[in-house]
């Protein structure tokens, strides 16, 4: 692993950006707040979490049953089916939509999906500009970025950095009088999204949607909310499409009963979004993009499988010492934080991903708020045993294990070495020659006396 | 759609394939006092606002009273787009009302009908009391009927739009409703609301 490696360039960058540090930390705690909350009313959580486990696991076992059970019935309510092997397929397919309707106005809903198959890039070169209509990914999109959080895309801005950017972009006229309070200010510019966009909600040729859950007994598309802009963008364009992982589907209506509050608790820690859309077919032409680009692959290992069952809450990077610390873009890819380190190697598999599952103290915060019960840590530590034996790590990593097997391997060298390492820490720490591992963190001393020389002659197998 | 079908059928040869849990227990049902006691909590929880009327002519007096000078759209009235656009008010029935979490739950028939609760900015619902539903799952065993039969639009509502995107910070409204209220038509003591047969869709 070279010293400039992607991800901990950008970490170490985000590291040194006091404010990115603050606006993540308060939103994450935050959310975290309130989503205790929430969980603490209900007694039968542990149980919920339990039953959408086993669900999440059920349906994914029998995909080929229930992804087809989708299309059918999808069908039977009038839905065009399309399936996309990649992110390239997938984003042909809606932008060849978008060029045969003439689609000038195009309304897009917040999704992680057409994050994921780059959508606004592939529009982009055919000529179209989306508009974003989620608040957040509005920002993002007009600075240029992409969403640093699952649900909130622009948690890494602070108001006072949002207000100059509006002002810049011509969101907000030059000279308005803005409060200075930074909640009063956030107030402010949240509202200013809905007077500069209203009319521009009202008109539009095509809507684009991701999808929270595909229901197959009844073909539905279900998408969550809070601002109502999903409902205007599957209410105002004649020509609706969703594009979706086919992980989203669910065997049936009932099953929301359990994912849905799960959903909400950990993603907002609301009790209930403010809005749920339930689309079993039109009014108006309405699509649906099936996206693998690489899910087959991950359904086809067991234990890769487990993964798919993740609903994209976001709890695990709220909770992660990792994320919490360096931010979404650190990642590198647009699914951060625990769930994004393994994702991103297993659906995009670039080199540098494959350095993400080693970004993580594996403390296992993650496994344990996650709603779906997914011991996220325990993969993380799977995929980089994947990664090392696929020889992904650096030499230097290599031969320090091979060292410390050979030392640690017989008693009389690991004294030797035990030995030698208290001589030299001092030494090494005031050079310093550890200043890789000691810039942020505390060296820890060598004990004195050692554990072995505290048991003396009372025998080894102390138990 | 078929070679995807493939793909994933070949990736799960010889897969373990673990059962559907069974469904959770279900809590006997409340009093109808106790729902709405639930639901109106829940509701002014999520910002949204809470009235009563004995019968639909009460009903329209309130509505009126409370908004005098606005243009207040009725869904018996099959409005038009620019009739949603003028609006300020915008009346609609609510199919259930999920006592635990506030929510209104209602499907449409139309695109304009869809809109009526979301263009203008107050959204009032009006509901009876046997609408009144304890819980989410309640709510979609009686919405699955109409899903399973063919298209369908419904909508969960909980309370006016929101937003918390810039630093987390609640603002309410965001792109839909300001306001939110539901305006319960109440039954008689052990009977049905009084007034003309209730209408649908």
């Amino acid at each position: 692993m070279g010293r400039a490696s992607p991800f901990r360039r950008r970490a170490r960058r985000a590291l040194g950006n006091p404010v990115l540090a603050r606006n993540v930390l308060r939103a994450t705690d935050t959310s975290l707040a309130h989503r205790r909350e929430v969980v603490a009313e209900r007694p039968d959580w542990e149980d919920l979490r339990e039953r959408a486990a086993a669900l999440r696991r059920h349906t994914l076992a029998r995909l080929d049953r229930y992804l087809r059970e989708f299309a059918e019935n999808a069908r039977a309510r009038g839905v065009q089916v399309h399936a996309a092997r990649d992110a390239r397929a997938a984003a042909r397919l809606v932008s060849e939509l978008a060029r045969r309707k003439g689609a000038t106005r195009i309304l897009k809903a917040k999704s992680m999906a057409t994050e994921e198959i780059e959508l606004n890039a592939a529009l982009a070169r055919r000529g179209f500009r989306p508009l974003e209509t989620d608040l957040g990914e509005y920002i993002v999109q007009l600075a240029g970025e992409r969403p640093s959080h699952l649900t909130a895309p622009a948690l890494h801005r602070s108001a006072e950095e949002i207000r100059d950017l509006f002002l810049r972009e011509g969101v907000i006229r030059e000279g308005t009088a803005l409060p200075r309070d930074r909640r009063a200010l956030a107030r402010r510019l949240s509202l200013s999204a809905r007077e500069t966009l209203r009319s521009r909600l009202l008109e539009a040729d095509l809507g684009v949607t991701g999808a929270n859950f595909l229901v197959a007994e009844t073909g539905t598309v279900v998408l969550v909310e809070n601002e109502g802009n999903i409902r205007f963008t599957t209410t105002t364009p004649p020509v609706v499409v969703a594009v979706a992982g086919i992980d989203k589907v669910i065997p049936r209506l009932a099953d929301l009963g359990i994912l849905l509050p799960l959903l909400t608790r950990s993603a907002t820690g609301q009790r209930a979004a403010a809005g749920v859309s339930l689309l079993s077919g039109g009014p108006g032409e309405r699509h649906v993009v099936l996206l693998d680009n690489g899910r087959t692959r991950m359904l086809a290992d067991p234990e890769d499988r487990e993964i798919l069952a993740c609903i994209r809450c976001g709890a695990c990077l709220n909770t992660c010492p990792v994320y919490r610390s360096v931010g979404g873009h650190a990642y590198g890819w647009i699914y951060p934080g625990p769930i994004g380190a393994l994702l991103a190697p297993l659906l995009r598999g670039r080199g540098e991903d494959w350095e993400l599952p080693f970004a993580s103290t594996l403390c296992g915060a993650c496994a344990e708020i996650c709603p779906v019960k997914i011991p996220l840590h325990e993969h993380l530590l799977r995929l980089r045993a994947r990664a090392a034996r696929a020889g992904r790590r650096g030499i230097g990593e290599r031969i320090g294990f091979r060292a410390f097997r050979f030392l640690a391997g017989r008693e009389d060298r690991f004294r030797l070495a035990a030995r030698l390492a208290r001589r030299m820490e001092g030494p090494l720490l005031r050079l310093g020659l550890l200043a890789a591992w000691t810039a942020a963190r505390e060296a820890p001393r060598m004990a004195r006396p050692a554990f072995h020389e505290m048991r003396g002659d009372h025998g080894p197998a102390a138990s | 759609m078929d070679r995807l079908l493939r793909r994933v059928r070949d990736a799960l040869r010889g897969a373990a394939r673990p059962e559907r849990p069974g469904a959770p227990e279900r809590p006997p049902p409340p009093s109808r006092a106790a729902l709405r006691a639930a639901f109106r909590e829940a509701l002014e929880r999520a910002a949204g606002r809470w009235l009563t009327a004995r019968d639909e002519e009460e009903a329209r007096r309130r509505i009126e009273a409370e908004f005098p000078g606005e243009r207040i759209l009725w869904w018996e009235e099959d409005p038009g787009e620019r009739d949603l656009r003028e609006a300020g008010v915008g009346v609609d029935r609510a199919d259930l009302l999920v006592a635990e979490t506030g929510t209104v739950v209602r499907t449409h028939a139309t695109r304009e009908a869809a809109r009526l609760s979301l263009l203008p900015p107050v959204s009032v619902f009006l509901a009876r009391e046997e609408d009144l539903v304890p819980d989410l799952p309640e709510a979609l065993r009686r919405l699955a009927p109409r899903h399973r039969a063919g298209r369908a639009h419904t909508v969960l509502v909980t309370g006016p739009s929101r937003t918390a995107d810039i630093e987390k910070e609640l603002v309410i409204p965001a792109h839909g409703p300001r306001e939110l209220l539901v305006l319960l038509l109440e039954a008689p003591e052990g009977g049905r609301a009084p007034g003309e047969e209730r209408r649908r869709g």
